[in-house]
């Protein structure tokens, strides 16, 4: 995966205060930590971040930190998205985590699925439900896909994908095997109509059998 | 109608509303949702309500999460009764929601489908929300 490119200005006014005047001028506050190095933090226009947290590796992508220093300097770090603060009423993008990462040292991602086809059990009138939109798996970032594809069109009613019938290329999946990742499910509602109508045509059958047994006695 | 099973103390304390939910903000069953932007005590009768609203209007399609449970004691004192005489006697449970506290997922049906159901079951609550969807920002107003 390509470092999707960022561009970014180092911050040296912390604290709340500053950091909503950053948010009133339509900066993000952020921090980029690891690889053994200080915490350096940033700040980040708010609609590049936005454009990269809606592209397909979504929340948690690889990006390529273009830095400039207050001397105009510019220094290039590949990081991931670590972790992006919302605010929890107006679900805007408060605060954003980087971790400094190297291309060819394996670490821990976040893979965001898309779920392809439609699967047999919807068309039979069933429920697919995700369970996971992300994956989590080792590998290093030059190696790791942008997004994971995953083809649900074999999932039948009343059946699930699990992890275990996951393969990435080049990626160690850091999750339980028996996990499930998607299944479909019967309509509850459905199922109950269906049951009620079975009683219905039970209950008739056997006023029938017995008017019949009457008849006949 | 929704209430605990068994709880260790019969009545409750009734406790302040300040501040944002800061916990169970962002969807995690469903691809839709509805948002609280106001505090309020949910009871029961309004889950319930709006539970019916939603699954009359999916027409028994999709799937709806409720992600508020009902857990409070409301305590009354009976009518014409004069003050005192400790206090009254539990008569119907409430969820405490904060702003920001998701209170309905739905998923597998589109996303006006969604909405117009939300949208029912939003007449039902008596707080202010709003409708959101998976991997965009901001949400609409019911």
């Amino acid at each position: 995966m390509k470092g999707l490119p960022l561009k970014c200005e180092i911050r040296h006014l912390k604290g709340s205060r500053n950091a909503n005047r950053l948010r009133r001028q339509g900066f993000i506050p952020a921090v980029i930590y690891g690889m053994g190095e200080d915490n350096i933090s940033l700040k980040i226009l708010k609609h590049e971040l936005s454009q990269i947290m809606h592209s397909k590796s979504g929340e948690h992508a690889l990006v390529e930190l273009h830095m400039r220093d207050e001397s105009g300097e510019e220094k290039k770090l590949l990081a991931l998205i670590k972790e992006v603060q919302h605010n929890p009423v107006s679900d805007l993008i408060i605060h954003a985590d980087f971790e400094h990462v190297q291309a060819d040292r394996p670490v821990s991602f976040k893979l965001h699925i898309e779920f392809i086809g439609i699967p047999e059990g919807v068309k039979k009138g069933g429920i697919f439900t995700p369970h996971f939109h992300e994956l989590e798996v080792l590998c290093t970032p030059k190696n790791a896909p942008e997004f994971v594809e995953l083809d649900v069109s074999g999932i039948d009613l009343s059946d699930s994908m699990h992890v275990k019938d996951i393969k990435i290329p080049n990626a160690e999946l850091l999750m339980d095997e028996e996990e499930v990742i998607a299944s479909v499910v019967k309509p509850r509602g459905v199922t109950e109509v269906e049951e009620v109508e079975k009683v219905e045509e039970l209950e008739e059958a056997e006023e029938v059998e017995g008017t019949e047994g009457k008849v006949s006695k | 109608m929704l209430y605990p099973r068994k709880t260790k103390y019969r009545k409750q304390q009734r406790g302040r509303m300040r501040g944002n939910a800061m916990r169970g903000n962002k969807l995690a069953y469903g691809d839709f949702g509805i948002k609280a932007l106001e505090p309020s005590w949910i009871t029961a009768n309004q889950i319930e309500a709006s539970r019916v609203a939603i699954n009359r209007h999916l027409k028994r399609a999709g799937k709806l999460w409720i992600t508020i449970f009902p857990d409070k004691p409301f305590t009354k004192h009976p009518p014409e009764t004069r003050m005192g005489k400790g206090k009254g006697n539990p008569e119907y449970w409430v969820a405490v929601v904060k702003p920001g506290r998701i209170m309905f997922e739905i998923s597998g049906v589109p996303e006006e489908l969604a909405f117009r159901a939300c949208q029912l079951a939003a007449r039902k609550l008596p707080i202010k929300t709003k409708f959101i969807v998976r991997g965009r920002e901001g949400g609409n107003k019911l």
